[in-house]
Parts: structure tokens; sequence; C-alpha cells
């Protein structure tokens, strides 16, 4: 302390006023909810990269139809089974050749009875390997793989399907991005109706309160209690399977999830100060449900909604794959994935496709939904 | 106590009869009879026998009281397309399997996820946490149609290493289990996860640290029991994601349970059972969800000695 | 009278997203066997976090203790592993939380709560613990201790819960109980019978206090010394009748000027504008420049030292050195002064009586 001393001149103790300017330096900038909560988004890695996929999915599921010439609904029965093939990824496994495995007492017995069978002329077998060697468990056959340029056998050497085709020979790429198309409009379709109905009927029961929230509260008690895979599924069998059914169908129980969230909300809100002095300044009941209530639970709703959409688009192809679908030619991801399922180990592309593009929407929407949770819940926010 | 579980189980009785009503009565609005298939090939004389045989001649209303009052005492009404097999007889036996895979799943797929939750949140923001939080998000949004795909191409018809399908031995239950599992093991995770968070950081833990409570005791004695409570909420959405699971999953696997029967009743328009497992299925949810709710307030003392939560 | 525990420039950081929080900034202070010591200071300053670093409760990995000791028992606790700590941790030094209502694990028993520092630290079977903690119960205050005991927390009442964190805290006769704003959470009512038991206590049990509090009410009425601390470090230390009559630093005059006292005759409150600084960039010189009137360059350029007012007063301000102009207190906190050495008389006479 004494060396110290010694080093302070007088000067140094001139009082000066620093109060005012530092002290403002030192708040953070004031930020909207909104802003805020899309600082948070954007840092959320895996939030980013689900919205990423979901737009780059929903992209070339508008774009994709428009690519090539084929129709969705053009069925060629001459150009059933055709593997992908797409030009200049031939390296990559899209040449149009197609694995069958037959079964023969001899490999070359196997082979000429794979050509038979599937109907290839011999100059178009690109090759062939053992797979299985005879034993008991397999009646002692040989298995052989033998691989056939299907393409050309079938005369379609100049056709490129870069998803293959279904049994109809209709083109699945075509298909496909058709078929996402239409599962996104189920899902959005779907949570937006519940989103409707579930605000609706969740703000008022939960603005009026007493006796009309008690009543509506009955009825939303006694819906819960239905499983929604029994409505849903009572629903298609009346309505009988289409568009508009599946979704109507889906929303009957679906918007009590919604309605829940906006009621507690809306009942813990309603008390709060600043709607209280609203209401003391004479605002009217419309004007505070509209300037006050909404915005306060938009972050709630939001978050409600994005979760409904994968799980409509699940619960679409869920119904299809029990057979409560789209009927052909219309098709959706669900559809396709169950016609896949009945020849998946001869042709597995049918179902590789449309499986993959239904998890990463599953994934994206979710993992997306669970991104805006953590920004938007106002909880988090500090 | 009592009050509130008779409150409950009158609701219950409600909502039991309005499914049954509902259900009823949609089946009336269909178009034609449940004999359309066969029709061409029966005389008017011999389809009058059969809707005579099955009451599907007198009034609505008859039928429906005649319903009702079969439901009363357990009968559901006789199947269409197994020749005269009561509804009732058809699920007890195909119950079985279905039970036995739902069980299975959903203990192994719990406390598996409980498990992985319990980890990550101990290893907050370590590779085993990240790796918990991607399966879980991976296990919650894959169909679980994709997913038994997939098990059954690569561990039964490339790898050989279970049967494809069929049920005749324990080997034959373990794909279809994991395919059902992955469902409830992946919630369990994310809620346990989520819990344990909030319990570790809660006043309470550190009190206990604060007297000096060495680290297990406080993750197994104190921590763990907080968390797991609310864990059982989930068991309600888990079931429906079985029963959802079984239908398609069953499917798959060609096992001979509840779920493959009823898609193979949509498919035929076999009303009778439809209707059957439709309310049994009714019956499970509302079950699981009251046993939920009192199994809750037996388990977590402020809400057992209060009496009740509403 | 002996230390018992001292501090020596204590350092606490934390990792955070935005950047490296430093909480505490160098602190030392020493407690004296059986004396109360308050600690008071704004929200943030780092007064709770200080408790935690004595308790070894900083969260890891986050937490770190980069510089500093903390001498007890001739044993540097801030170095000690986790494993050693916990044997200190109940059984030497134990802590009464500010939250009754959380600080209780609501799925377990009150007696159990009770009984599991006696059986870690005092390897008591289940029996002689439950009788130890029904002594406790009774020692606390707590009516009908042998059926309360097999209660869940959820059956007391806000100011019974503090009782029994009380109760929890002295299981294994501390020899230092830190009290982090233990009455904060409780009516007005219940925070008086509280700190009531704990003097009876002290008296009792001769233990040493470290008592967290923003209520400077609460501090004349607990303390023996007192420690302000304002952006992680201690700005003025001494006994309460230096803190309360004569104290020096800036800060404890905004303190002092704006607590509201029952028989103050004006109702004027000073508050101290602006907000504490940013601990993740503290300013350069004194931290409390910026909020301080009486602002003088060098504030801007230096940290002052802890300049010496007595024996037992020590205060870190410029305004202490030779050269600094001479500055009195506002005349709010003048008149407060002298209120409180009334008030304090009164009360005296009101306890003799």
């Amino acid at each position: 302390m004494d060396k110290e001393k010694e080093k302070l001149s007088p000067e140094q103790f001139q009082p000066v006023d620093l109060a005012g300017e530092k002290s403002e330096e030192l708040t953070r900038p004031e930020l909207s909810y909104w802003q805020d909560a899309w600082i948070r988004l954007r840092k959320n890695k895996g939030a980013i990269m689900g919205l990423i996929v979901l737009v780059f999915i929903i992209l070339i599921s508008l774009v994709g139809p428009l690519l090539n010439d084929y129709e969705f609904d053009s069925a060629n029965y001459d150009a059933a089974f055709l593997p992908p093939k797409v030009e200049g990824l031939e390296w990559a496994g899209f040449n149009g050749h197609q694995t069958f495995t037959v079964q023969g007492e001899t490999p070359e017995e196997a082979i000429q009875r794979g050509l038979e069978g599937y109907e290839v002329e011999e100059q178009y077998l690109l090759g062939s390997e053992v797979v299985e060697q005879p034993s008991e468990q397999n009646d002692n056959y040989y298995s052989v793989d033998i691989e056939v340029d299907i393409y050309s056998a079938k005369g379609f050497e100049d056709e490129y399907f870069w998803f293959g085709t279904d049994s109809m020979g209709r083109d699945l790429w075509t298909r496909i991005w058709k078929g996402t198309q239409i599962s996104l409009y189920i899902g959005l379709l779907a949570a937006l109706i519940d989103m409707v109905v579930g605000v609706l009927y969740g703000g008022i029961s939960g603005y009026y309160g007493g006796r009309v929230d008690n009543y509506m509260q009955r009825i939303i008690e006694i819906l819960s209690g239905i499983p929604n895979l029994v409505v849903v599924i009572l629903m298609i069998i009346v309505l009988k399977p289409g568009l508009l059914a599946i979704t109507i169908a889906l929303t009957i129980t679906g918007w009590i999830g919604m309605a829940r969230i906006v009621r507690g909300q809306t009942l813990k809100l309603k008390n709060q100060e600043f709607v209280l002095a609203a209401k003391t300044l004479g605002s009217s009941d419309k004007r505070i449900l509209m300037k006050h209530l909404i915005p306060n639970v938009t972050g709630m709703i939001i978050i409600n909604t994005m979760f409904t959409i994968p799980s409509a688009i699940f619960f679409e192809a869920f119904l299809s794959f029990i057979g409560l679908g789209l009927q052909s030619p219309y098709a959706s991801l669900g559809t396709l994935i169950d016609t896949a399922f009945d020849s998946y180990r001869v042709y597995p592309y049918m179902l590789v496709y449309p499986a993959i593009i239904i998890s990463l929407l599953m994934i994206g929407f979710n993992i997306l939904a669970d991104g805006l949770r953590d920004a938007l819940d106002p909880k988090m926010r500090k | 106590m009592a009050k509130y579980i008779a409150q409950r189980i009158i609701y219950m009785i409600i909502t039991l009869f309005i499914i049954a009503t509902a259900t009823f009565f949609l089946m009336k609005l269909l178009p034609g009879s449940p004999f359309n298939q066969v029709a061409a090939k029966l005389s008017d004389a011999q389809m009058e026998i059969l809707l005579d045989r099955y009451g599907l001649n007198d009034p609505v209303p008859v039928q429906y009281f005649k319903y009702i009052g079969g439901l009363i005492q357990g009968d559901l009404g006789v199947s269409f397309q197994y020749n005269n097999r009561a509804v009732t007889d058809l699920i007890m036996t195909r119950i079985g399997p279905s039970a036995y895979l739902g069980a299975q799943a959903m203990i192994i797929g719990s406390i598996l996820g409980i498990i992985l939750g319990m980890v990550a949140s101990i290893r907050h923001n370590s590779w085993v946490d990240y790796t918990s939080n991607i399966l879980a998000v991976i296990g919650i949004s894959i169909p679980s149609f994709v997913f038994a795909g997939l098990l059954q191409y690569y561990f039964a018809v490339q790898w050989r290493i279970f049967p494809p399908s069929f049920w005749e031995g324990p080997e034959y239950t373990v794909l279809p289990t994991i395919a059902l599992m992955i469902f409830p093991m992946a919630i369990c995770a994310r809620f346990m996860r989520t819990e344990m968070m909030e319990v570790l950081g809660s006043d309470y833990i550190e009190l206990a640290r604060a007297k000096g409570v060495s680290n297990n005791k406080i993750m197994f004695k104190h921590a763990l029991r907080n968390a797991l409570i609310p864990v059982i909420t989930v068991i309600g959405p888990m079931t429906v994601s079985l029963m959802t699971g079984t239908l398609v999953i069953e499917q798959i696997f060609a096992v001979p349970g509840l779920g493959e029967q009823f898609v193979r009743s949509i498919n035929v328009n076999d009303y009778p059972m439809i209707m059957g497992t439709t309310l049994l299925f009714s019956v499970l949810f509302i079950g699981v969800v009251l046993i939920v709710d009192l199994l809750y307030g037996i388990i977590d003392p402020r809400i057992r000695l209060t009496g009740g939560k509403k | 009278m002996e230390n018992i525990l001292e501090v020596k420039d204590l350092h606490v950081t934390f990792d955070t997203y935005g950047g490296k929080v430093q909480a505490v900034r160098g602190v030392n202070f020493n407690l004296k066997k059986g004396e109360t010591l308050a600690i008071v200071g704004e929200s943030g300053s780092g007064k709770s976090v200080t408790t935690k670093a004595l308790m070894g409760l900083i969260p890891k990995p986050a937490g770190k203790i980069p510089k500093g000791e903390i001498i007890f028992e001739g044993k540097d606790l801030a170095k000690l592993n986790d494993k050693h700590m916990q044997q200190i941790r109940g059984r030497d030094i134990s802590m009464i939380f500010q939250d009754p209502m959380t600080s209780l694990n609501p799925t377990m028993k009150v007696g159990g709560q009770i009984m599991e520092g006696l059986i870690k630290h005092q390897k008591m079977n289940k029996a002689k613990a439950k009788d130890r903690a029904i002594e406790l119960l009774d020692l606390v205050g707590i009516p009908n201790p042998k059926e309360r005991i097999n209660q869940y927390p959820h059956q007391f009442s806000g100011g019974m819960r503090q009782r029994v964190v009380i109760a929890i805290a002295l299981a294994c006769n501390p020899k230092i109980l830190l009290a982090d704003e233990p009455t904060t959470a409780l009516d007005v009512t219940i925070q008086a019978q509280i700190l009531e038991l704990m003097k009876d206590i002290q008296k009792k049990t001769e233990t040493s206090i470290v008592f967290i509090t923003h209520d400077l009410g609460v501090v004349a009425n607990v303390a023996d010394r007192v420690a302000v601390m304002y952006a992680g470090k201690i700005v003025e230390i001494g006994t309460v009748d230096d803190i309360f009559y004569n104290p020096k630093h800036p800060y404890t005059w905004g303190l002092l000027g704006s607590m509201p006292t029952v028989d103050s005759k004006e109702d004027e409150l000073i508050a101290i504008p602006g907000t504490p600084p940013d601990l993740m960039k503290p300013p350069k010189g004194d931290a409390f420049a910026a909020r301080n009137p009486y602002a003088m360059k060098i504030d801007t350029e230096m940290e002052p030292p802890l300049f010496k007012v007595s024996d037992t007063h020590y205060a870190a301000t410029w305004l202490l050195h030779e050269d600094a102009p001479q500055v009195e207190p506002p005349a709010a906190v003048k008149r407060r002064m002298k209120g409180f050495a009334t008030a304090d008389a009164s009360d005296e006479k009101g306890e003799e009586s």
C-alpha cells in the first residue's frame, strides 16, 4: 500500500461524473420475443439442419415431378419393376441392373430357370454368383444371384426411370414426389384444422371460465377417453378412404391437445396483471383476446402445431399400411411403402426411397419442433 | 380418494357407452350388407336366411338394444368372416401373442429408456448424452413399419440371425419386440432425461449434497425416485403406440395376434369383429389411463395424503 | 478469539455460453469461533457463490476455484477432492438454504432426511439416529416430534419446514453453519421466530455462523460482524457498530440509505443508481465507480486496496486515501445512522426489562 501511495498524484483524486454514461453500456440490448427466439433457434444446429432438410424435401417434391416426362398415373405393364437408372450415375448403382436370387440343382440350371422365369434373354445376363451351396436346409439346391440388364431385356434401353418403376410400370420418381406432396398436404391441413378448432375451443373455454368452461371440459374429458386410433379407423371405414376423409378423421380428436394447451395458457394469463389492467381500462373482451391473450399463447400454439404435422403424416402412412389409405392411382408415402412391402425382398428400391423420405420428414419436423420449443418457451428466456 | 375413483369409473363407463353407441350406428350407416362379397353367389332366399340368422332384418333400434344387452353380458356378437364364431372367442384366441409382444416390448423398452435417459442426464452434454438424444429423436420419428422392414431385411433375410416371420418360439418374438419397443424406449429416455435434469438441479438435491451424502446415494435414493414418478405418465401414450404398433408389426412379421386379425377384419368388412376389437382397445386405453392416475397417487406422497389430484 | 475459518484471496469463475463469469474476485475474511458474520450485498454480488465455495458445492465442471485458499482446521478446502469434502459437509460445516418449500425432498419422510447425515457421519444405527432426529425436531421447536418424524415435507408449513432444514443442518453439531438467506422466503412473523431460534441455538452450541442476507435489519439483529460484498469482492468489513455507525464505503452508504426503517420519520429512500457491472467483463479500477456519486479519476484506473479504519474495520475505497477529498455520507444516511443508535438502545432496554 505504501509503495502505491508514492505513485499516486493528487490530480487522480479529482471527482469525476461517471454516472449515466457507463451504467448505460452495461445493460444488454433489448430484444423482442421473436428476435430472441430466432437467435436461439439459429444456435440450435439440429433444428437448423432439420429446417434445411425439410425445405429441401418440400422443394424437390414440388419441382421433382416436373423434371421428367412421366405421369404419376400412366401405367405401362411392359415397363413394370424396372430398377433405378440415372444417366451419369451408373457408377453409383443407378445402372438399371436387377439382381434376382434363383435356385437350381446345379448353378447352370438355376441361371437357366431364372432367365426363363423372369423372361430375360441370355444375352442380357451380366453376371452370376453362387450365394449358397446345397445343404439340408435348402433341399440341396444352389442359390445363385444373377445380375441382368433388365432395361435392355424389356426393350427400354433409352429410358431412365430415376427411382425405378412399380408393378404397373409407373415412374416411381414422379409417384414418390407426388406422394410426398400428398403426405405433406395431409400433415399441414390436419395441423391447421387442429390449430383453428383447438385454439377456438380452448380459448373460449379458458377465457369465459365458470360454467361454460366446466361443460366444455367435461366434453373434452369424454372425448379424450377414446383412443384416437379407434376414432380414426372407424371414421375412415365409414367415410371411405380419400384425401379429405383421412384429413377429417385425423382431426376429429386431434384438436383436443391444442385446446387443452390454449385453455391452460388462457386461464394462467387471464389473471395476470396486464390483462386485469386492460380490463380495468375498459377494453372489450374481443380486444383483450386478440391483443393480449393470442400473442402470448402463440409460442405454445406454434410448438404444438409443429408436433402435430409429423404425427399426422405418420398416421396417414399407418392407415395406408393397414389398408385404409388412398386408392390407386393416387399415392402417398404411406401407400407407396405399403405396396412396396409386398415385394421388397426382390425389389428393395421400391421400399427404400419412400421409407427414407418419410423418415427424413419425420425427423426433420420433430427436431425442428424440439428446437422451436426450446427457442419459444418463455421459461427458458433469461 | 374413494369418491375420486368412483367418479373416474363413472366417466369410464359413460365413455365406453358412447363409443359402443357411436360404433354401432356408424356401422349401420354403411351402405350394403356385410355379405356383399358373397351376395352374387346367393339367391335372394338364401340371403334372407343369412340376414335373419344374424338379426339384420330387425329394426335398427331393436338391433341396438340387443347389441348393448349382449355387451353387458360380455357378448360381442358373431364374426362374419369365420362361420358363426363368437367375436369374444376369436379375440381370446388371438390376444395371447399380442399381449406377450406388447408386454415384452413395453417392459424392455421402458427399462432401457429409463437407463438411457438417466445416463444421459448424469453425463449431461457428453457424447453419451448426444447419442441418446439422437437415438430418441430417431426412435420417435421413424415409423415402426419402416423400422420393422429394416430389421426384417437385415436380421432375417440378409444375415439370417432371426426368423423373418411366424410365431413358433421365443426367437420368433425378437424382431417384432425390437420393432415395437423403439418408441417406448425413445419416449422414456427423453422424459427421464428431462425429469432427471430438473431433479438434479433442485434445491433438495443440493441440500442432500450439503449433508455430505455420497453421489451414488444422491442418484439412487434422492434423484431416481423423484424423477421416476412423472415417468409413469408416459405409460398412457405408450399403450396407444403399442396398440398402433401391433396392427402393422404383427402384419409384417405374420404374428397371429389381435392386431393382424383386426387389419384382416377391416379389409373384409367384418363389422362385429371391428366393433369388438375397437371396444377392447378403448377399454384397454381407458383402463390404463385410470390405473396410471391411481398409481401416481399411490407413489407420490404429495398426492396420496391430500386425496385425489384434479 | 481463534479463527475457525480463514478465506484468502478466493476466486470463483463460471464458464457460460456467453463467456467466463468472474463471480468471486478475491475475497478475504476470517471467521472466529462462536461469532456470527453477516455477508450482505445485492443479488449477484457473489455472496451465495462464496458460501457454496466454502461447502465445495460449486457446480462442476462449469464452476472453478482458480485461485485462493479456504483454510479450515489446517486443511485447504478449495483443494480437497469431493470424497473428502463429503466427510466435512454436514459434519463440520453445514448449510441452511433459502427456500424451505423446495429444499426438502418431497418423496422422503422428514425423519429420514434428518437421519441421513447422522447415519453417514456419526455412524449411528437407525434406532439411535431416530431418537436423535426426534431430539433435534424438539430442539428446533416442532411440536409432537415423534409423530412429525414420519410425515412428508408437504405436511409442514413453510416456517415448520425451515425448522426441519435447520434441524438437518444442526444434526451433527457442525462447527460452522452457513445460512443462505434463511428467512427471505418466509412471512415476517415467522422470520423473527426463525432468527430467534438461530440465536438461541448458537448460544447453546457455540457454532460459528456465516449469515448471508440482503436485509440489513436482519443483520443488525443477528450479526457480530458484517462484510459488505459488491461485484465479487468484499468492499467493507467491520463489526456491526462499525458498519452501522461509521460506514466508510459509498456503497455501504447506498445500502443503508436504501433500507427502510420502521421508526424513521422521513419517508425518503435513496436508491443506488444504475445496475451492478457485468462480471464477464469486470470494469477496470473500482467496480462501483460507475454508480458512485463520489467517483474520482483514480477509481477508473486502479482498484482500491482495503484501507484500515480501525483494528476491526476495513474498507476498499479511494476516499480513505490521504489525498482524497473529505466527503460526508449523504444527510439521509447520517440521520439513519443516528436512528439505528437510538433504535438499538431502546431494543436493549426492552430486552433487559
